[in-house]
């Protein structure tokens, strides 16, 4: 059908320009995969190669932001499959400032001869998650979220495992992929269903049969089935457990990586199918229907990823756990979307997710470092740390303290947006918001912990640790470029929160206009979905 | 040329306490001392230069801080706040001079306290409910960290508590906030949704949370809420359990500052927030937080009796003292008020100084325990005389400041009879708080008999004898204590035009002397 239009050349061509960052990763990918051949053990070239593909893509993404803004087009390519909007592509700007910050992290920690002969794969295995977790951003389309989900799944899963000789990395590693290929074979299923109720994988299609139909039940289980695909992504209770043991196997960097881009591409795709049924759906009781099954996963997985926390010792799975109560925040906000302004919390997402990339990034390369030079995650084998490094032991306070929600930190402002938005939606909202902030009382008790210890507590004269190294100049800079934005979202987030207002919009109006005319020339389409389905 | 002074007076604390980290370490005492001097001039200047009867906040400086959801950074002075600066300033110059023997890291101890100060003059000059939240909120941690690390045996016991229990607090504000700005979007008549304390109290605002308006459910929820928030700071007796605690285990000058101001920053937010905010909600419940008040007056007092802690009887004693300023304020009266305001004032002297008046004998004797003392008069007769005129101006002695509070605010409770058809539970609560009073110069008196009179002891001669520092600041706080008991002019000529304002937002211009 598509050969058959006689634009379809140029009319590729043009959806390929939109989809240019994506194109440019994929053809690094294949770079750093090649350079070997020439210059072999090599690390300086394949992360030289990737860093400039990431940077190019990342100057592509904002020319086409700007080129979205300036044009008004819409944006969306591949006969609707994807849609390039200002907040995917705030997101993409985001994401891949994020990857090059950890290919950085990595460079400056890998100090083993196998650095040298891993680089390619690392970087291409991290080339390939970017890319998937770009496409998760911008997915509008039931395949697509599969295929996206899966290209960034399958990287993840052998980056988890890539300290091949460790035992918890091949747990973890293996934990993953059997969660990850059981959770995506319940989402392929919901999709089935839901293709199998409403005709079509688009997702305004979707909701637009809804509306039409009402929530019949196989759509529900069709959505249940892909909100757990969903959950397993944003590691949401009960598709949690990989997390932890993910986490603290896997090296350092891939650690930060899964935690915060894995997750929030996966809040992309969570708000964009509820941007979607929002702003399509009409009936008021299937919104408040789905806004409660979302916001009770979200106030669920953050609740018990904090209560987990709690007695937490290893610094890597107390911060796993807490990554894991983010989410649940991150998740309650999307829940609301259905019933307020879209605006409001699609802004102050994606406030929350780039003061969310920072703070973890910080924390986490404190715990590489201290896992390195100390030999130990042990959190109570910190005591008396602030004494003998000042500066590393403040600025993991600074980042404890943004995680849970300190004024003056960039933390507090992206609770306080995901609150102005929540309490605007009724009942519900405040059911949440109060969720949300008794969550922040618990989870103060263990953000408090690794500063009681280096602070308060005196150091056992038994265990003697090894004194920390003078740390790179560059490790310093990514600490640095960290407290800077925590301190600079949280005590002048006007700018910061401009950008994340003019980029907190989703294009769905065009879709909606799509749905009207459609629904008038071919009504009979679900209907007969419908009676086959019956038979 | 003064507009922009008290953004200068909130922030030089923050610049003062970078010098101290960055700065050597021995350099940090004088640097410390020297900021707050400067404050305590910028203070001067400001009262010097406020406008007396003018009702509003003058120096005003707003700001748009967030503009994507409407927060401003919106600073103001008026006579709800003017005499708590003041107060402050004054306290902390004392309270530097009183951490001035402080061996461990001292850079480290004055630039959280300077931060800490920050903090509390942010808290008592924001105008914008996002912008007090913030202060609020970054006077918690400096205080968590000097109690914590500084602070005596269980001092991280101590100092977790006072940060949970305080945090408990502002997430209670933080929810009614949020709440009253999604209100305020209903209202068709504002544009826009607002934080601004002052553009709450606009008839507009408040028709929607009283009784007939449309939110008042909303408002008698706001009103438990915000009400606990700041009960917890105050501390109001249910929720006092972090404070003996923390005071405890502080060291002496984080207990003066934290009995002398800190409280101090529940009462003023009640003032500030919960009462003109919510004021039918506030004179439905009337009832209910007098009762709360008097029974942590009684409760503090008798708990203040039976403890054998020197430094604990005087925690005890400030939650009994703190139990007038939330009496004053419930019974909704004009004196009531002005007699909450004044023993906030008036407490905030007395407390830190008695709290430095054990601290001088602990840092000798090592220990608390009044029943190890006795004859402490004979020993050091110049300190025997100033801890009299200390602990006696706690008690209410008439002629020293902490009697007109605590008249003021009886005087105002039995005034509330007035206004309410049936007295009788009036006459109760007035007689219980004017019983509170009994029992207050009951404890001190015995305390002060243990303590100080009897024989002397022998261990008493290896003390060092107080020094010349520790006396200034004895006769600094004495004579303010005497200053204040004899001339509450000085601060009602302030407070008068805003709390008339205040009466007026309340609704009880009327019904009042």
């Amino acid at each position: 059908m598509l050969l058959s239009d006689p634009q379809w050349l140029p009319q590729l061509l043009a959806d390929l320009k939109l989809v240019m960052p994506e194109v440019i990763l994929v053809v690094t990918m294949c770079m750093v995969l090649i350079v070997p051949f020439f210059k072999k053990g090599n690390v300086v070239l394949p992360v030289f190669v990737s860093m400039f593909g990431l940077l190019m893509a990342l100057l592509y993404t904002q020319g086409i932001h700007l080129g979205v803004m300036d044009a008004d087009r819409t944006g969306q390519v591949f006969t609707n499959t994807l849609a390039i909007d200002p907040f995917s592509s705030f997101f993409k700007t985001m994401l891949m400032i994020f990857a090059m910050l950890i290919i950085v992290q990595w460079t400056l920690f890998g100090r083993e001869k196998t650095h040298a002969l891993d680089a390619p794969d690392f970087l291409c295995l991290l080339l390939g998650a970017t890319f998937g977790m770009c496409l998760m951003a911008s997915a509008n389309n039931l395949i697509m979220i599969f295929i996206a989900t899966e290209s960034a799944s399958i990287p993840s899963y052998a980056l988890a495992g890539f300290r091949k000789k460790n035992r918890m990395a091949t747990e973890g590693s293996l934990k993953y992929v059997l969660f990850g290929s059981v959770s995506s074979a319940v989402m392929i299923y919901g999709m089935s269903m839901i293709y199998g109720v409403s005709g079509s994988l688009q997702l305004s299609h979707i909701a637009g049969s809804i509306n039409q139909m009402g929530m019949t039940p196989l759509m529900v289980v069709g959505l249940v089935g892909m909100f757990a695909g969903f959950a397993f992504k944003l590691s949401a209770v009960p598709m949690h457990f990989w997390c932890p043991d993910v986490f603290e196997g896997a090296p350092t960097e891939v650690t930060t990586f899964l935690s915060v881009a894995s997750k929030s591409a996966a809040v992309c795709m969570l708000a964009r199918v509820m941007q979607n049924l929002g702003t399509i759906v009409i009936d008021e009781q299937v919104l408040i229907g789905i806004a409660l099954g979302v916001g009770a996963l979200g106030a669920v997985t953050a609740t018990w990823g904090n209560l987990v926390a709690l007695h937490q010792t290893n610094l890597k799975r107390l911060l796993a756990y807490s990554s894991i109560s983010h989410a649940g925040y991150m998740i309650m906000g999307c829940a609301v979307l259905l019933l307020v302004d879209p605006k409001l919390i699609l802004s102050a997402l994606l406030f929350y997710v780039l003061v969310y990339m920072f703070m973890n990034l910080g924390a986490f390369t404190i715990a590489a470092v201290f896992e390195r030079q100390l030999g130990t995650l042990n959190i109570s084998d910190y005591a008396g740390l602030l004494k003998k490094s000042p500066v590393l032991a403040i600025l993991l306070i600074v980042f404890m303290l943004s995680l849970f929600g300190m004024p003056g930190l960039g933390g507090f402002m992206g609770k306080l947006f995901l609150g102005v938005g929540l309490v605007k939606a009724g009942t519900l909202g405040t059911v949440l918001l109060g969720v949300l902030l008794l969550n922040t009382l618990f989870s103060l008790w263990y953000y408090l912990r690794p500063c009681y210890f280096m602070v308060f507590a005196t150091p056992d004269t038994q265990k003697q640790l090894p004194v920390i190294q003078p740390l790179r100049p560059a490790l310093w800079a990514i600490l640095a470029v960290c407290c800077i934005m925590l301190l600079w979202t949280g005590l002048l987030p006007a700018i910061t929160s401009d950008i994340a207002q003019d980029n907190g919009r989703m294009i769905v109006s065009s879709a909606k206009r799509q749905i009207a005319l459609e629904s008038e020339h071919t009504s009979t389409v679900p209907k007969r979905v419908v009676f086959t389905v019956a038979q | 040329m003064y507009e922009s002074l008290l953004n200068w007076l909130i922030f030089t604390p923050c610049i003062g306490a970078v010098a101290c980290l960055l700065l050597p370490a021995d350099k940090a005492r004088n640097i410390a001392l020297g900021t707050s001097i400067i404050t305590l001039l910028m203070t001067i200047v400001l009262a010097l230069e406020f406008q007396i009867g003018h009702s509003g906040p003058q120096f005003v400086t707003t700001l748009q801080w967030i503009p994507a959801i409407n927060v401003q950074y919106k600073v103001g002075l008026d006579g709800l706040s003017l005499p708590l600066i003041v107060l402050t300033s004054a306290l902390s110059v004392l309270v530097i001079g009183a951490g001035w023997k402080i061996e461990k890291s001292p850079n480290i101890f004055m630039a959280l306290y300077l931060l800490l100060l920050s903090g509390m003059y942010g808290v008592f000059v924001s105008l914008d409910l996002v912008l007090f939240y913030v202060f609020f909120e970054i006077s918690l941690l400096p205080m968590y960290f000097l109690i914590g690390v500084w602070g005596g045996p269980r001092k991280e016991y101590a100092a977790i508590k006072f940060f949970l229990y305080t945090l408990a607090g502002s997430i209670c504000l933080l929810i009614t906030m949020l709440g009253i700005y999604n209100v305020t979007s209903s209202a068709d008549f504002v544009a826009g949704n607002t934080w601004d304390m002052m553009a709450l109290q606009t008839p507009a605002i408040q028709a929607l949370f009283s009784p007939e308006g449309e939110y008042w459910n909303f408002a008698r929820w706001a009103f438990w809420l915000t009400f606990i928030a700041f009960a917890i700071k105050i501390p109001v007796a249910p929720f006092h359990t972090w404070l003996p605690d923390a005071h405890v285990e502080a060291p002496t000058p984080i207990s003066m500052i934290l009995a002398g101001v800190l409280l101090k920053m529940g009462g003023y937010a009640l003032m500030r927030i919960t009462y003109p905010l919510f004021p039918d909600a506030a004179s439905l419940y009337w009832e209910c937080v007098a009762c709360i008040a008097v029974f942590g007056i009684l409760y503090g007092a008798l708990c203040a009796m039976a403890q054998t802690d020197w430094k604990k009887l005087v925690a005890y004693s400030s939650v009994s003292h703190m139990g007038y300023v939330t009496l004053g304020i419930a019974v909704l009266t004009r004196t009531g008020f002005d007699g909450a305001y004044y023993q906030m004032i008036g407490h905030g002297i007395t407390s830190a100084m008695m709290f430095f008046l054990v601290g001088v004998v602990y840092e000798r004797a090592h220990h608390r325990e009044i029943n190890n003392f006795g004859g402490l008069w004979l020993a050091w007769p110049k300190y025997g005389g100033w801890s009299m005129l200390g602990f006696f101006a706690g008690m209410g002695l008439p002629g020293l400041c902490g009697f007109i509070g605590e008249v003021m605010v009886l005087l105002g409770t039995f005034q509330a009879a007035q206004r309410v058809e049936d007295p009788t539970f009036v006459y109760i609560i007035g007689s219980l708080a004017a019983f509170g009073v009994v029992l207050t110069a009951g404890y001190i008196l015995w305390m002060f008999q243990r303590i100080y009179m009897g024989k002397t002891r022998p261990e008493y001669d290896h003390f060092e004898k107080p020094t010349g520092r520790e006396y200034a600041i004895m006769v600094t706080l004495g004579v303010a204590a005497l200053i204040f008991g004899i001339a509450p002019i000085l601060v009602f000529s302030y407070t008068n035009a805003t709390f008339n304002n205040l009466m007026s937002v309340i609704g009880l211009a009327g019904l009042t002397n």
